[in-house]
């Protein structure tokens, strides 16, 4: 993480720095993956 | 309570306060007491940020709601970690920019002093009251299995979160909440295989879930678009969003925590695992109170799970008619548990048109206790005037103290403990923060000494303190008002963060014309509020929209008049 920190200085212009989109698209999955985990769930237990 | 839950419950609670008040020794100036001298790494703001959100009510409430609900409240969840990801890339920066105390600084700069203080003020109102309520709802239900009165169970938790946050400031609350969050999730987790433990041996986990599922309980995603529903997938995903953005974007509760991180990149950090850890979290707690359900299919539930409101019943000319229901509902349990058993053979056997069959028999013997339930209710809610007739909330902690072992008992009450704490230091800190940065160090005393403001600071805090604390102890008729301020901060969450926007989007809105949308739209989301019967988590959509869209008609048409 040592680029993140280093890009903080500038930080109120820029957008995020390039590894937090990685992060960005996993917190997104996994909250998709969550919700078809629980219509799965709802669909066969329901 | 043995002693050893005693030893568990004191020692961790002991542990953790006096762990924060050692990590923030020594001298203090403004910045280390407001902003913890911004040395919070990404697991300590994750961990806080989460522990400022999680109050008592959330480990007390929750699975009681699985219990009587199912588990369909996961969806109010939804919206989270998208707000997590849109709050990283938008506000984060600008704050961190700018290296404000607060959020509301930032509004004074883009707009006018008095957008920062509305904002600021309705900041203090909703987290004024809710402090009071942070403190008081808890208490109710604690002070029954502590022995002690409410407003006895009230001044303790009290007490000791202002020493604490009085003492240490910012760092202690971050450094305290991490270790609370730590023990609340870990003693969830112990909680669920104890809970499961406690199944019958002869049942499987699947047929445990699929006797949850034929009573309704695993209902987790609902597709509907009927806007009065609560909970539904898009309600969640949407009106969720705007909340979560809402509440942690221009929340200084919230706000406060992550601006205590060493750097922007530790503080989006700590706001993605709270992302990544809030959806699970919350379908662990509900899961807990499915599984508790499940428990209590097999073991006979008391009639009415508050048992201080049924015991007065039971002293009250009411007796013996509550005695009567209680035989019925013996014999009604007995019975679906007698079908719940049959579904159970059928299942093993993979029978379908028997399972089918099975699963008929157990919704109607089921139908039958529930409707002996309801009546017991509306028996003591006539016999004990201002009874908690909402006995949901006493499943859980009925659940650990009369099944788990000792020590299991301790720890979950620590749990709970940790979890009043947390918010209501969280709160504290917060409400003096802002009380002396966007008002007394602007309008009253703009260039007083560094130790001034940390005096002035702990002295606010202490102020906030006793005046939650007041308003807690003193209010013993508020169960309608515990909804009300629930509500309150749905009410003006959509129009604080309808003006954060219009501040980071709408260049050439000015000062005056965000004002007078802010104040527009607040009166339409009353006017939503009381006739309408929309959820209340649309409120924080339309408020918003409403600010940005009014605000940019008014700018439109200013610039229009002054052309001609």
């Amino acid at each position: 993480m040592a680029s993140d920190t280093e890009s903080d200085g500038k930080a109120g212009e820029g957008g995020p720095e390039p590894p937090f989109f990685r992060l960005y698209a996993a917190v997104a999955i996994a909250l998709v993956l969550e919700i078809a985990a629980f219509a799965l769930l709802t669909a066969v237990y329901q | 309570m043995t002693v050893y839950d005693w030893l568990v419950l004191l020692g961790t609670l002991g542990t953790i306060v006096a762990f924060g008040v050692w990590k923030a020794r020594g001298r203090q100036d403004m910045e280390s007491y407001l902003r913890g001298g911004n040395r919070d790494k990404w697991h300590t703001v994750g961990l806080s940020v989460m522990a400022t959100q999680a109050s008592a009510v959330t480990f007390l409430s929750t699975p009681g709601q699985a219990y009587a609900d199912g588990m369909r409240f996961v969806q109010f969840y939804f919206g989270l970690p998208l707000a997590m990801i849109a709050l990283s890339v938008l506000f984060l920066p600008r704050y961190f920019h700018l290296r404000v105390f607060t959020a509301y600084e930032f509004l004074e700069k883009r707009f006018d002093l008095k957008t920062r203080q509305l904002t600021a003020f309705l900041f203090l109102l909703q987290r004024g009251l809710s402090a009071g309520i942070t403190i008081y709802a808890p208490a109710i239900i604690l002070s029954s299995v502590l022995g002690w009165s409410v407003r006895l169970t009230c001044l303790v938790i009290g007490a000791v979160v202002i020493l604490y946050t009085v003492t240490g400031g910012s760092r202690t609350v971050s450094q305290t909440q991490k270790q609370q969050m730590l023990v609340m999730l870990g003693g969830m987790l112990v909680a669920f295989v104890v809970i499961v433990r406690h199944l019958p041996p002869a049942l499987s986990f699947a047929h445990a879930l699929h006797i949850a599922g034929t009573l309704g309980k695993l209902n987790i995603i609902d597709v509907s678009t009927d806007l009065g529903a609560r909970y539904t997938l898009w309600s969640g995903l949407i009106g969720g969003f705007f909340l979560a953005m809402a509440y942690f974007g221009t929340d200084q509760s919230q706000v406060q925590r992550y601006l205590s991180a060493k750097s922007l990149s530790e503080s989006r950090l700590g706001l993605l695992l709270n992302g990544l850890l809030k959806v699970p979290m919350q379908f662990l707690i509900l899961f807990v109170g499915v599984m508790v359900f499940v428990f209590y299919q097999f073991n006979q539930p008391p009639i009415f799970f508050n048992r201080s409101d049924l015991a007065r019943a039971q002293a009250s000319a009411s007796a013996d008619h509550l005695h009567a229901l209680q035989d019925a509902h013996r014999v009604a349990f007995e019975r679906k548990r007698d079908e719940i058993w049959k579904l159970d053979h059928a299942l093993g056997l993979g029978d379908a048109s028997a399972i089918a069959a099975a699963e008929y028999d157990v919704r109607q013997a089921d139908r039958t206790t529930t409707a002996i339930h309801e009546q017991a209710t509306a028996v003591i809610a006539a016999a004990v005037p201002g009874a908690n007739t909402k006995d949901a909330d006493y499943v859980f902690l009925s659940f650990v103290t009369q099944n788990l072992p000792r020590g299991i008992v301790g720890l979950l009450l620590a749990v709970i403990l940790c979890a009043a704490m947390s918010a209501v230091a969280g709160e504290l800190s917060a409400l003096s923060t802002t009380t002396l940065v966007d008002f007394y160090r602007r309008s009253f005393r703009p260039q007083a000494s560094d130790a001034h403001y940390v005096r002035a600071a702990r002295l606010f805090t202490v102020g906030w303190g006793l005046l939650a604390l007041s308003f807690a102890t003193f209010a013993s008729l508020l169960d309608n008002l515990i909804q009300a301020v629930n509500i309150l901060g749905s009410l003006f969450y959509g129009t604080v963060l309808g003006i954060f926007l219009t501040a980071f989007f709408a260049r050439k809105v000015r000062g005056t014309q965000v004002f007078l949308a802010a104040i527009a739209s607040e009166l339409l989301v009353l006017a939503l509020f009381l006739r309408s019967n929309t959820s209340f988590l649309w409120y924080n959509l339309v408020g918003c929209v409403a600010v940005v869209g009014l605000a940019g008609l008014l700018a439109r048409a200013t610039r229009l008049a002054r052309a001609r």
